[in-house]
This record gives C-alpha cells, sequence and structure tokens, in this order.
C-alpha cells in the first residue's frame, strides 16, 4: 500500500459495510479519540477541496508520525485541536486522490490555518468497489472493468439518472426516444446481447434488486415514451453509481445479469453536527426554432395545380396568434440533512420537482424522500438501513396513434380543414385526453455487518422494492349523446385504466474470509447465496359512453370491461469465489455461481456461471522503469453470466375465458418447453489502467469479446396440437466484440486556471452468428446470419427519371436504377425487393462517447462543455416514410408544378409504387455530434456564504441538448432531419422504426446550492 | 487481516458458520423458494383431471363456436357473399383472398380461420384422448360428452377438408393428410359420436356425417344418414356479449362496417317473392372505406346471434342433392313451403343437369352466410365463371386464390413432411373432390 500505510492506526479502522456511505475508506464514520493530552498546544483548522473546487469528505488530516489525525467534514472543513507547539509535517490523504503534504508551525494557544486541494489520482487502485464481488473489494483486484460516476451534483445539473449516464461511461448507449419530460429512454450496455429478451441492465440500490423496467404500463400507446423505473430515483440523493458491464463482471449476479449490472449508492451520513444541503432550481424546457427546424408540408391542389403548404408552427402563428408550442416552466427545491454521532449516523432528504414540456399538456411532477441510518453496534456488528419513498405523477403527451401531436408536424396539411390542418386532432382536442400515470414507489434495504473473527466478513442485505402505478387514458366526454366530428365516439367518453402493482424481494448473503498466509500471500475466501423474487400484478379496466361532459369515473360509463394479469419469478443462487493476493500487486480470482430459477424447464438443471480473472499492478514492481507511466495495472477477466427466459415460457398453459352459456372454457394458450434454460453470455475482457506523466492523464482501455449462446428464438411449432403459437428455445447465437477508451487529462493546470478534459469512447460490433434453423425475417429490419440484430436491408436508388403520359405535367418515373449489393446497377421497377433489398447499415452505433472540457478558473468558477457523439448507425422513421408515402406532402413528392418543378422520381416512384414502405425513404445514417452540456458553475467566496449563515454557497447555469455540431443527414429527401435519435422504444428491441415521438427539446436552467 | 495462526484457530466455527447457512438454505428448500403463482393461466396437467371433464368438454366447443363463426365470415367474404369495405381486411377476408402467415388463433385473431380451425382440432383430438383415459365413473355423462367433442372435431375436420386447398396436418409434426383422408377421420369421428349419444348429439353427428360423405361421394351413405335426422331439427354455434364469444358476422358485417354483403346476394327473391332466406338490412352508411354502402346479414343482428351447424332442413338438401330427380324436387319444395316461396318446378324432372343446379341454388339461399357452404359448393361443382375475377370492392385485382393455403407456420415447424413449395398453387383440382358424373347447369352460381 502507498499512503494508507503512514496514516494512524486509529484512522484505519475500515468503513462496516462496504455500501455504506463513500467508497473512500472511513467514510466519516468515526473519529475516535485522538488526542494524546498535550501542555502546550494549539490547533490546526482548513478546510480541503478538489481540483474542480468542490469541498472534500473524509479525507484523513494527520500529523505524520503521530497519533494526531482527523476527518474532513462534508462542507470539507476539519480541525486538529490539541497539537503540540512545534512544526510538524500535515498530511491530507484520501483514497482516490493524490496525498499532499504541507509543513505547519504551531504556537502555544493559536490555531492555524492550513487548507488543502487534493487531485484526484488518475487511476485509483485502492478505491473500495463493490458491485460484482463478494461484498467489496479494492480496485486493484478487480479483472473486471468497473465504472463509476461519482459527485453527480458537481458533475452536472441531472435531470434524472439516465441524464447522469449519457454520454458518461464509455458502452453505455442511451437511447434517447422522446422529448417528453417525464419519459424515459433505454440503456444498452456493451451492445444487443439478447435478440427476444429484455436488454436493460439489471439495476440494484443500496444493494438490493429494484425494477428495472423500461415499458411501464401499457395503458396507453404512449408512442416512444415509455416510463423508466430507474428515474423514479432521484439523482439528488445519490452518492455513486457503479457499473459492470458484461458476463464476465456481472457473473456473481447469474442469471439475468448478463446485460449488465447498474448499482446505485444512495448517501449516508456523517459524524458531527447536522449540515444541512438546500438547492433550488428554476429553468425553462423548449423545442428550440420550431419555426425552422420543422418541415413544411406541401399539397398541390389536383384541380389548379397549384402548390399549397402548411406548418404545425408557423401556420398556427399566422393564423390564430398562438401555437401548441411553450416554454415550459422547471422548478425543483431540495434539501438534506446529515449528521450524527460514530456510532450513529443519519442522512435525510427530501425534493419536489415540477416541470412541463414544450407542449402544455404534457407535465411531471415528482416528489422524493429519503432516510439512511447507519448504527455501529460494536466492532463486529453494525446495521446500514436504507429507506426511499417516492411519487410521481405525469402526464404524457401522446394519445394513441393516430392522435398524436407528433404526427401533425410531419403529415398535418391544409386539406385537413376539420382539424385546421393537424393531423387527426387539434390541440384544443388532444388537452382533453388525459394519458396520466401516477406512481408510488418504496425501496428499503437492511445492511447487517458481521465480523466474528478478525479474518471474517459476513454481510446480509435484505430489502424490497415496491411499487404501484395507476395509469390512466382517458377521452374526455365532450357532448351528450353524440360522436365529436374529429374525434369520433370518443367525444362520448372513453377511459382505460391500469393499475400495476410491483414488488422486488430481495435476499443477499456473502461471506468472506480474508487471511494472510505468508507475508506475500493473502487469501479472499467468500461464498454467497441470493434470493430474489418479483411479482407484478396488473388490473386493466375500461370504460366508454360517459352520460354528461365532466364525468370520468368508470362506475359512470355506460360499457365496462375488465381484465387481470399475474406474473411471478423467484431465483435462487449460491456462489463461492476465491481471490489470491500476491504482494497486493498480483491478483487472481476464481468464481462460480450456480442459478435455479422459476422459469427455467423442469428438465433443466440448474445453470452454472464459472469466472476467471486476473490483475497486475506492474508500476509497483521494482523492475518497473517508465518514467512516464507512474500507475500501470494490467487486467483480464472471463466470466459468464445469464438472462432468463420468459416468466412460464418453459410451461405448457391454457388461458381461461368465457365459454358457452356464460361458463368458464379454457383454450390453448403457450407452448412450453421443459428444456428451456437462460440464454448464456461468455465475455472475455482484457484491458489495463494507465496514470501517466505523474497523474495528469489516466487512460483506461478494455477490449471485449463477447458471444451469447443458447439465445433463446421462437420457434414454430406444428399447430396439429391445438397450440398456434411459437415456443421459445435455446437455440441461436449473437456476438458482440468492441473496446472501450477513457482519458481524463489535467491538461493546463496553473495557480488561476485549469483545464481538465475528459475523452470516451466506445466501439461495439453486434453479429448474429447462428439463427439455430429459424428462417431469416425478412423486410427492412432483419435478423439474419452474418449481420447485427435489426440490421437495415433496403434498396439503394442512384437515379431517375420522368417521362410518358400518366402524370399531365411530368409523366411517370421511370428507369429507376438501384445498386446492387455486387455493385452493379439495374433497373429495379422490374423488382423483387429480395434482389434490391441491401444491407444498409445498424440499429446500434459502431462508435460512441463524449468529449468534456472543463476550464476552472480561480477555484471556483468552472466551465464545462459536453459532446456526445454517435457514430455509424442508421435509423428508419416514419417522419420520413410516411410523408412521402401515403401522405404525400414531401416536397420531394410534390414538387412545384406552377414552377416548373417536378418531384423527384425515386421518391414519387417509391410513394406510388410501395405506398412509401420502402425502407430508404424513411431510413438514412443517423451519425451524429451533439452538444450536450454547457456548465457554468460559480462557488461564492466564503466570507459572502458566511453573510447568509451557509459554509458554502454557489450558482450553476446549465443547458442541455443545445444543438447539433455534425449530422450525417442533415435533409433526406427535401426533408430536414429534426433529430437523429427519434426512435421507437416502445415495442421491442429491434425491427421497428421510428414512429410519432416527440424529439428532445432544450433545457435552460440555474441552480442555487447552499451548505448549511 | 488476519494471520494464517487465526485462521487455523478459527476455521472450525467458520466452517459451521458456513455449513449452517447451507443446511438452513437446504432446509428451506429451493424448490419451495421457487414456487410461484400462475393464477391467471392453468397448467396442462391440470386438464387431466376428471373433475374438469365438463371444463374439457365445454372448451371444445367454445373453441369451435369461435373457429366457426371466423370460418363463416371468412368463407362468405372468399367467395361472392361480402364484399369488403375496409382497406385492412383485403389479406385475410378478403375475395379470393386469405393470409398463409397468421399464427394467432382464437379468440385473439378474429379473421384468419385457419389457425382457428387447427386450434379446435388439436384441442378436441386431445380432449378424446383424454376422456377415452376417463372412466364413467370418474365422469358422469361421460359418453354424451364425448360425443358432442367427437362431433364438434370432426366437424372441423370436414370444415378444414372442404377448404384447405392440399390437405391437413393431423398429428403433430406428421405427414399432410390429403382432403379424402382428412374426410374419412371426420367420417370416423362422427360414426363414433352415435355411440352414446342422445337425441341431439345423434342428429348432429348424422348430419355431420351425411355432408362429410356427400363430399366423399358417398351419395347413398350422404342420403341414408340424412334420411334418419329427425324433423324440425336444428343445432347452432351459440356466440355471446363478451369479446371472446362474439358473433364475427355481426362485428364485421354490422357493427365495425368492414364488410358489406355484396350486391348480387342482397334480398334475393323466388319468382319475385322476397326469400326470407337471404334477408339484408340497409344500414344507410358507409363503411370504412367512406365508399362502399353497408348492407348487413339479417340474421346475425347482435353479438350473440347464433349460427346454424346443422338441421333437418340441411339434411333435405343432402338428400336432394344425392338423389336428384322428384324426390329432389320434392325436398326443395317441402323447405320452400315453409317460408311460402313459390314451389319450385322443374322444365324436365329427369334432367340432372337442372335439378342439381336447383339444389345448389337452394342450398345458396338456404346457407346464406351460414358454415362454409357455399365455398364448398363452389368448389365441388368448380367453374371458373362461378368466381369473382377483375377488380374488387376496393378497385384492388381480385387475387388468383380458390382455396386455402396450408399455414406458414405449420410448414415453417414441420419441414420434414411438408416442402416450402406447398402453397403456390392454390386450385380446386388439389382437393381431390370425386366426380359424381353430373354437372350442374351453368350459371347456377349467379342465383
Amino acid at each position: 500500500m502507498r499512503k494508507l500505510a503512514m496514516v494512524p492506526p486509529a484512522l484505519m479502522l475500515m468503513l462496516p459495510g462496504a455500501l455504506g456511505g463513500t467508497p473512500v475508506m472511513p467514510g466519516g464514520l468515526t473519529a475516535p479519540p485522538l488526542l494524546a493530552r498535550q501542555e502546550a498546544a494549539g490547533a490546526i483548522t482548513g478546510r480541503v477541496i478538489d481540483q474542480a473546487g468542490q469541498p472534500c469528505a473524509a479525507v484523513q488530516v494527520f500529523i505524520t508520525g503521530s497519533q494526531l489525525g482527523t476527518l474532513s467534514r462534508p462542507d470539507g472543513s476539519y480541525l486538529l485541536p490539541n497539537v503540540p507547539a512545534g512544526t510538524h509535517t500535515l498530511t491530507a490523504s484520501r483514497i482516490g486522490y493524490r496525498s499532499e503534504t504541507r509543513e505547519v508551525t504551531v504556537t502555544q494557544g493559536t490555531t492555524v490555518a492550513m487548507s488543502f486541494q487534493l487531485r484526484e489520482e488518475a487511476i485509483a487502485l485502492d478505491e473500495l468497489v463493490v458491485t460484482g464481488t463478494p461484498g467489496g473489494t479494492q480496485r486493484r483486484a478487480l479483472g473486471n472493468e468497473l465504472a463509476m460516476i461519482q459527485n453527480l451534483d458537481a458533475a452536472k445539473p441531472p435531470a434524472n439518472i439516465e441524464e447522469v449516464l449519457v454520454g458518461r461511461v464509455s458502452g453505455v448507449n442511451m437511447i434517447q426516444g422522446t422529448g417528453q419530460v417525464g419519459a424515459g429512454n433505454r440503456v444498452r450496455i456493451r451492445g444487443i446481447s439478447s435478440i427476444t429478451l429484455n436488454n436493460q441492465p439489471l439495476i440494484y440500490v443500496d444493494g438490493i434488486r429494484v425494477d428495472n423496467s423500461s415499458g411501464g404500463s401499457t395503458v396507453a400507446t404512449r408512442g416512444p415514451a415509455p416510463a423508466s423505473r430507474m428515474n423514479d430515483f432521484d439523482p439528488g440523493e445519490i452518492d455513486r453509481i457503479e457499473i459492470v458491464k458484461g458476463a464476465a463482471a456481472a457473473t456473481l449476479y447469474g442469471t439475468e445479469a448478463s446485460a449488465g449490472v447498474i448499482q446505485i449508492f444512495t448517501k449516508r451520513g456523517s459524524t458531527g453536527a447536522p449540515t444541512f444541503d438546500a438547492a433550488i432550481t428554476n429553468g425553462v424546457y423548449y423545442f428550440r426554432d420550431p419555426a425552422g427546424r420543422i418541415n413544411w408540408n406541401y399539397q398541390v391542389d389536383p384541380k389548379t395545380r397549384e402548390l399549397t403548404k402548411w406548418h404545425v408552427y408557423t401556420t398556427a402563428l399566422e393564423r390564430d396568434g398562438y401555437t401548441a408550442f411553450q416554454t415550459g416552466p422547471k422548478q425543483g427545491y431540495s434539501l438534506s440533512v446529515r449528521g450524527g454521532e460514530p456510532n450513529l449516523r443519519y442522512y435525510v432528504s427530501g425534493n419536489w420537482a415540477y416541470q412541463e414540456g414544450y407542449v402544455d399538456w404534457n407535465t411531471d411532477q415528482r416528489n422524493h424522500l429519503r432516510g439512511n441510518l447507519d448504527a455501529l453496534v460494536n466492532e463486529k456488528l453494525d446495521f446500514s438501513l436504507s429507506l426511499g419513498i417516492m411519487q410521481s405523477n405525469t402526464r404524457f403527451d401522446a394519445a394513441p396513434n393516430p392522435y398524436t401531436f407528433y404526427g401533425s408536424w410531419y403529415v398535418g396539411n391544409a386539406r385537413r380543414t376539420a382539424t385546421k390542418g393537424y393531423y387527426t386532432i387539434t390541440p384544443e382536442l388532444l388537452r382533453e385526453v388525459e394519458n396520466r400515470s401516477r406512481v408510488n414507489r418504496s425501496t428499503w434495504s437492511l445492511t447487517t455487518n458481521y465480523r466474528p473473527f478478525t479474518w471474517l466478513h459476513s454481510r446480509l442485505i435484505v430489502g424490497r422494492d415496491q411499487a404501484s402505478e395507476v395509469a390512466d387514458l382517458l377521452w374526455h366526454p365532450l357532448a351528450v349523446g353524440a360522436s365529436n366530428p374529429v374525434i369520433g365516439i370518443k367525444g362520448l367518453g372513453e377511459k382505460t385504466r391500469e393499475n400495476t402493482r410491483s414488488q422486488y424481494t430481495s435476499l443477499d448473503y456473502s461471506a468472506t474470509a480474508t487471511v494472510n498466509v505468508t507475508p506475500g500471500v493473502n487469501t479472499k475466501t467468500s461464498f454467497g447465496l441470493q434470493y430474489y423474487k418479483n411479482e407484478r400484478e396488473g388490473d386493466k379496466l375500461y370504460g366508454q359512453n360517459f352520460a354528461l361532459p365532466g364525468l370520468s369515473a368508470l362506475d359512470a360509463a355506460s360499457v365496462t370491461t375488465a381484465a387481470g394479469s399475474f406474473l411471478e419469478n423467484a431465483s435462487i443462487g449460491v456462489y463461492a469465489q476465491e481471490e489470491v493476493g500476491l504482494n497486493n500487486r498480483v491478483f487472481l480470482t476464481a468464481a462460480v455461481r450456480g442459478d435455479d430459477n422459476s422459469a427455467f424447464g423442469s428438465s433443466f438443471n440448474a445453470a452454472i456461471y464459472p469466472k476467471f480473472a486476473a490483475t497486475w499492478v506492474l508500476s509497483e514492481e521494482t523492475f518497473w522503469n517508465v518514467a512516464a507511466v507512474n500507475t500501470f495495472r494490467l487486467r483480464a477477466a472471463w466470466g459468464m453470466a445469464g438472462r432468463q427466459p420468459d416468466v412460464f415460457a418453459a410451461t405448457t398453459l391454457y388461458a381461461p375465458q368465457p365459454g358457452p352459456l356464460d361458463k368458464p372454457m379454457v383454450r390453448p394458450g403457450a407452448m412450453g418447453n421443459p428444456d428451456l434454460g437462460p440464454e448464456v453470455s461468455k465475455e472475455l475482457e482484457i484491458g489495463f489502467d494507465a496514470g501517466l506523466f505523474d497523474d495528469r492523464v489516466g487512460v483506461t482501455f478494455t477490449h471485449y469479446r463477447q458471444k451469447t449462446k443458447d439465445a433463446l428464438l421462437q420457434v414454430p411449432v406444428s399447430m396439429a396440437g391445438g397450440f398456434t403459437s411459437s415456443r421459445w428455445e435455446n437455440i441461436g447465437e449473437i456476438q458482440n466484440r468492441g473496446f472501450e477508451v477513457t482519458l481524463d487529462a489535467h491538461v493546463l493546470s496553473t495557480s488561476v486556471a485549469q483545464w481538465d478534459l475528459n475523452v470516451v469512447v466506445a466501439g461495439n460490433r453486434n453479429k448474429v452468428t447462428d439463427l439455430g434453423g429459424v428462417p431469416p425475417s425478412t423486410g427492412n429490419s432483419r435478423l439474419a446470419e452474418g449481420y447485427s440484430v435489426g440490421a437495415w436491408f433496403w434498396s439503394e436508388p442512384v437515379s431517375g427519371e420522368w417521362t410518358g403520359p400518366a402524370d399531365p405535367l411530368y409523366g411517370k418515373p421511370v428507369n429507376i436504377m438501384c445498386k446492387l449489393a455486387d455493385g452493379s446497377i439495374k433497373d429495379c421497377t422490374k423488382w423483387s425487393r429480395a434482389e434490391f433489398d441491401i444491407y444498409q447499415g445498424d440499429r446500434e452505433p459502431h462508435y460512441q462517447g463524449s468529449v468534456t472540457n472543463s476550464l476552472i478558473l480561480w477555484d471556483n468558477l468552472t466551465l464545462s462543455v459536453q459532446a456526445n457523439y454517435k457514430l455509424g448507425f442508421f435509423v428508419s422513421s416514419c417522419e420520413f416514410s410516411c410523408t412521402m408515402g401515403l401522405h404525400q406532402v414531401a416536397y420531394a413528392v410534390t414538387g412545384d408544378p406552377g414552377k416548373g418543378i417536378a418531384p423527384d422520381p425515386i421518391a414519387r416512384w417509391a410513394s406510388n409504387i410501395r405506398g412509401g414502405a420502402e425502407g430508404f425513404l424513411g431510413g438514412f445514417d443517423a451519425s451524429s455530434v451533439r452538444l450536450q452540456l454547457v456548465s457554468l458553475n460559480y462557488t461564492l467566496p466564503s466570507a459572502l456564504a458566511a453573510k447568509v449563515g451557509a459554509s458554502r454557497a454557489s450558482i450553476r447555469l446549465d443547458g442541455t441538448n443545445l444543438g447539433f455540431i455534425w449530422r450525417a443527414t442533415e435533409v433526406h429527401y427535401t426533408r430536414k432531419v429534426i433529430d437523429p435519435d427519434v426512435t421507437q422504444l416502445n415495442a421491442g428491441d429491434y425491427g421497428n422504426s421510428g414512429f410519432m415521438g416527440l424529439p428532445p427539446g432544450t433545457s435552460l436552467q440555474a441552480t442555487v446550492n447552499v451548505t448549511f | 487481516m488476519s494471520t494464517f495462526l487465526d485462521w487455523t484457530r478459527d476455521r472450525r466455527r467458520y466452517i459451521r458458520v458456513v455449513v449452517g447457512v447451507v443446511a438452513m438454505a437446504t432446509l428451506v428448500g429451493c424448490d419451495k423458494l421457487l414456487e410461484v403463482d400462475l393464477p391467471g393461466q392453468i397448467e396442462s396437467t391440470k386438464l387431466e383431471d376428471p373433475q374438469n371433464a365438463e371444463l374439457v368438454a365445454r372448451s371444445v366447443q367454445g373453441l369451435f363456436e369461435c373457429f366457426y363463426t371466423s370460418h363463416t365470415g371468412g368463407s362468405s367474404s372468399f367467395v361472392d357473399e361480402g364484399w369488403l369495405a375496409s382497406q385492412r381486411a383485403r389479406g385475410d377476408w378478403g375475395v379470393r383472398s386469405i393470409g398463409a402467415g397468421g399464427g394467432a388463433a382464437c379468440p385473439q385473431e378474429t379473421w384468419n380461420p385457419i389457425p382457428s380451425a387447427y386450434q379446435s382440432y388439436g384441442f378436441g383430438a386431445r380432449a378424446i384422448r383424454q376422456f377415452g383415459q376417463w372412466t364413467d365413473a370418474q365422469v358422469p355423462n361421460r359418453k354424451l360428452l364425448l360425443s358432442y367433442i367427437r362431433s364438434y372435431t370432426a366437424y372441423t375436420l370436414m370444415l378444414m377438408a372442404e377448404t384447405i386447398c392440399r390437405g391437413v396436418v393431423l398429428e403433430e409434426y406428421g405427414p399432410l393428410v390429403n382432403n379424402p383422408g382428412v374426410l374419412k377421420k371426420a367420417e370416423e369421428l362422427f360414426t363414433a359420436a352415435l355411440d352414446g349419444a342422445d337425441a341431439q348429439a345423434r342428429n348432429l353427428a348424422l348430419v355431420g356425417r351425411a355432408r362429410t360423405r356427400l363430399d366423399l361421394g358417398d351419395l347413398t351413405g350422404a342420403a341414408a344418414d340424412a334420411g334418419q335426422v329427425t324433423a324440425g331439427f336444428s343445432y347452432n354455434a351459440t356466440y355471446g356479449s363478451v369479446p371472446e364469444r362474439y358473433n364475427r358476422v355481426y362485428t364485421e358485417y354490422w357493427r365495425d362496417l368492414a364488410f358489406t354483403v355484396a350486391p348480387a346476394r342482397r334480398n334475393l327473391k323466388v319468382n319475385g317473392v322476397l326469400d326470407p332466406r337471404t334477408l339484408t338490412v340497409e344500414q344507410k352508411k358507409f363503411g370504412q372505406d367512406g365508399k362502399n354502402l353497408i348492407w348487413s346479414v339479417a340474421k346475425y343482428n347482435s353479438l350473440s346471434s347464433p349460427i346454424r351447424l346443422a338441421s333437418w332442413r340441411e339434411a333435405q338438401l343432402i338428400i336432394a342433392e344425392a338423389r336428384l330427380g322428384q324426390e329432389a324436387v320434392a325436398r326443395i319444395n317441402a323447405l320452400r313451403a315453409t317460408y311460402n316461396l313459390p314451389l319450385y318446378s322443374p322444365a324436365d324432372v329427369n334432367d340432372k343437369s337442372e335439378i342439381l343446379a336447383a339444389v345448389l341454388i337452394e342450398r345458396g339461399r338456404e346457407f346464406f352466410f351460414e358454415g362454409g357452404n357455399r365455398m364448398n359448393d363452389l368448389l365441388r361443382y368448380f367453374d371458373a365463371d362461378d368466381w369473382q375475377h377483375g377488380l374488387d370492392s376496393q378497385g384492388a385485382p381480385i387475387y388468383d386464390m380458390y382455396c386455402w393455403p396450408i399455414p406458414d407456420r405449420e410448414i415453417d415447424a414441420n419441414p420434414k413432411n411438408l416442402n416450402l413449395d406447398m402453397n403456390i398453387e392454390r386450385l380446386p383440382s388439389q382437393m381431390n373432390h370425386p366426380t359424381r358424373g353430373v354437372v350442374p347447369k351453368k350459371g347456377w352460381a349467379a342465383n
């Protein structure tokens, strides 16, 4: 060990419970009696901050060679009393930071001021990490990469947890689908590793598993606006997030972990007087430049051949003097307090937040309450309790298709007089459609750490995550007994309500024996048992035709129906791990986990997942002689993890339903497969961590090769048995290969200014290697061997002409020449799609990441600029195929007959012949570089903060999603690409095109943070 | 961190802790921990309990009835009784068009009857095996219930054989059985259904067997069966007001305005007198396509309107078709008399061609939108001129299809026994209809 050896023994008490508090060792748990009473003494006081000027808590400040020391408080301040008079060497040290040493002279009866500014180590080898280990270990012993996000508040102003992850962690793709406030995204780590099952990573909060669904209620067609259960947690109450990315790292989580694991640790209490943190946020959310960015829709009058046009923003503004767009307000208030005694610490926080979308009927209000308690009973026993409560009330924009507002953006047109040009419904009527979700959620966990012997640490975590959602889709009745001319019988009133209750119960026991076999060899032998159960119950109620406007309760409807569902899944797993450390530099790990799951078939025995890992801190070897590289660690890991089949997919089931004479009957439901097992992913990852140029540059590099065998595919069964559905079988194979690089550089460091650069690069290539005999799919988005999951195929016309008598002005489109796979050109008017559809690209980006520049001036002013990029992927969107196909409102298919401008023959041909369904009309290269964040943070001078009684105060201005720096496709067949990330998230992982989702808006906000 | 000596000293306690935890887990039992509830579904084994025999029998009936309404609507639209009034159904209930790709069956799939037919047959076959394993002591009325199960299953097979081009797969992953083979299987089941049948079940089985034998060309056997049917007998498939039990002809032709009765089949007349068997109701509304006015089938005027499955009237027309001549005229007129319609008087009672045409015309009226009979007649006495050609009611070209395909799903699941090119031809010649030496007088289908 390095600096830690210098720490007074009293401070070496490790934090009981790796889950509690910060990942650094002491975590502020205790400052034991430090003082050997002195006759002539003074004191030293000061403050510890990091390079960004943020306070550093839990820093050990001690006098070298003595027993005198203390820990800094959450505001960074420390006080070292009773210091003997004389000159001392004072050291400030915290894991993850480079230690700083100062000479200080203390005289009797005086207090000397001495502050520190710590710089992060490029590679924090002694950092304690928990996720993917049997109870926590130092990062240096970990054979796989583990990403950690700390200081969420300081890094950026997250609106939700998903926003924290956007672009910040290599290999984590956030598929942003909508600009609606309150809606979520889809998270994908290291590409698509399952064809048919959920690719969402597992989510743990304070050691227990929580709902990771991304779909929410099915009651309303929300367009691409899935609820995200991960966003139910308040970023303000989070201390850090650990992410392990693949099977090699997630082996100990077993079945369901092959898509990775995200573990959230909430903030804990600290020793000392209460410290209050308050924050007030105000801001706006809006759609940038709607007049300039949204496309005009065109029509040619069939009689006069005159071109008319319509615009969802400009036309409405000119005609009505107002539009459906607004600058949505955003506000949030939070307050937290932490403190406690060495044996009992607390953290309590609460917040209230409200924001509106850029259409005023999209709103999101949520509040959180959290109480965390840590109790140290004695040296052997401690408890950590976490309790979080959350409520939200979100109103989504989306009424079911076709009653969407976004539909008006691209297929509204002047001929739709009944709706003033809007597509199927006016904004006024849309406000009468309430698509609302109300969620109540509570998550609690209790962690017990028990150390019966010095060499044995056992940990038990129990907890439960419960959520209930009431989702309504209510069409308010508009008139008495008459259907509405625009929305038909829905004008009589219609309500669908879905009540969903979910419960996740976790039990996690682990025991680790740590033994020094010889002075240079130590072992950690671990055993663990995990049990997990989830239940999901739903009631779906429907009513229509209300007697009078104003009625909305289901019992006031003339016709009502009800349906229900219940799903349950249980999993039990045991594991054992052996870690051998040699001289604290070389670590070898072997582990195995066995799982059984209620979803496995009766003929399937337990799933076994082995793991091997090795790591070597070369830079601490005596032979290391590379001056420029002060830290260097090699690591490699190979492991397996699984993903369980759908609940009850192994069981042959019959579904009850009403039958003759109003008595019950059954029908064949699902054909089960008793041999069904989990999908098993094997992964090898190798890489290195390096600190260069005296920790001015930190680099981590990882290369991974992942293969999912036994991938679940639906195989058609012979219908003669009465089952007409498919059956799940473990027959497919997919692979992902890629690399991840993170670079942190202190480019410039002077007394006035610091310039930090963070670059995240991730590359991934996905391929289906075996479909197990299942025929490849057809269509534009395909499942075919040799291509990525959902790879895009469409024809590629290169030229076309107008001729012939069919059109009075231009003739008809002919000689549409298409490029074939072999590069030859053929006339695709004489086509079969099988011949002309060729591979275009993949759904997932080949490269993605971010570049963040931070400029810190005078230690209290920080300017950060973050650009995110996604390169090498395609999307297909109805915004283009629909405007050129069914609705034909794109200029490419109308032209301007009055000016003698012919339509694009290619677009017109595809529109006429294929009804616009041909892929190339909707699909394009979606690569882009986005200006994701510009942030300016100013920390007020302490004296100024003290005037309001605060120990610290800061003001921050943030702008999010400010525009594009570059896009591969700005215009596609005369239509501007508003946002290439708009995609469909609510209907599965592949096979779908973008459809009617509001694009992401822009956020500007100001936040005041005060610490008392 | 401890020393090796510490470890040695404490290891026994450590081992006790680990063993204790493992023992606890074992005591609780993994299986117990992994037990989960499924209150919304029924596991297959529960249907093996004789206490659930009535549930199984009722399910056979319910699945058949769901298939039957889909088959009735689909076959009527496939031939000349129905017209599309919406775009969406063209691929399934379109004129001479039905999808081969549909996998969902009742009640999710309301259009394509083919998967529902397999569902009905497969469940029925399982029920027959299950009832065979139970005893009379275990199941009250076992034989009677089994009689109905056999009849429903046989009806499904018969209807499949009458419409699907090449045949049916009768065993999971088994070979394709051609249409006569399927009809033979249906005949066997109808015969078995007579065992333990009461009067109603017997009549149901007899009408079914008569129709099957007629399809097989066994005219003598068909007439003999039909002759045993009790006068006035009629048996319906039943429907209800919940979505799983809807009469789909009502929902599509009346409530949802998706189809209309074709102009040539509306309110037909006999010598100027309105034929009550083909009553249609003018809705005075456009269909979903906004261009075809809706005329609905009068006898299906509610969600729960029954659809006739077997009757003495059908038996009379089976006898008429089998025997032709004066007996056919008498049977036709006996039926017409009950409707107060003018009687039929042939130009030449010995002109088999004319009499056969008259019987088929009568069947067209009697079985108006009922059980696929008209499609069966058009296929049994195939003449391409009797089928629609050109453009459909949506202005789209009518497909070149005369009978129904083997589902793609079965072909995908069963590649050993089924060739991928199975569905290229969809011609009546594939159905192996027996020839009886008499061709109906041309033009019968237009009446």
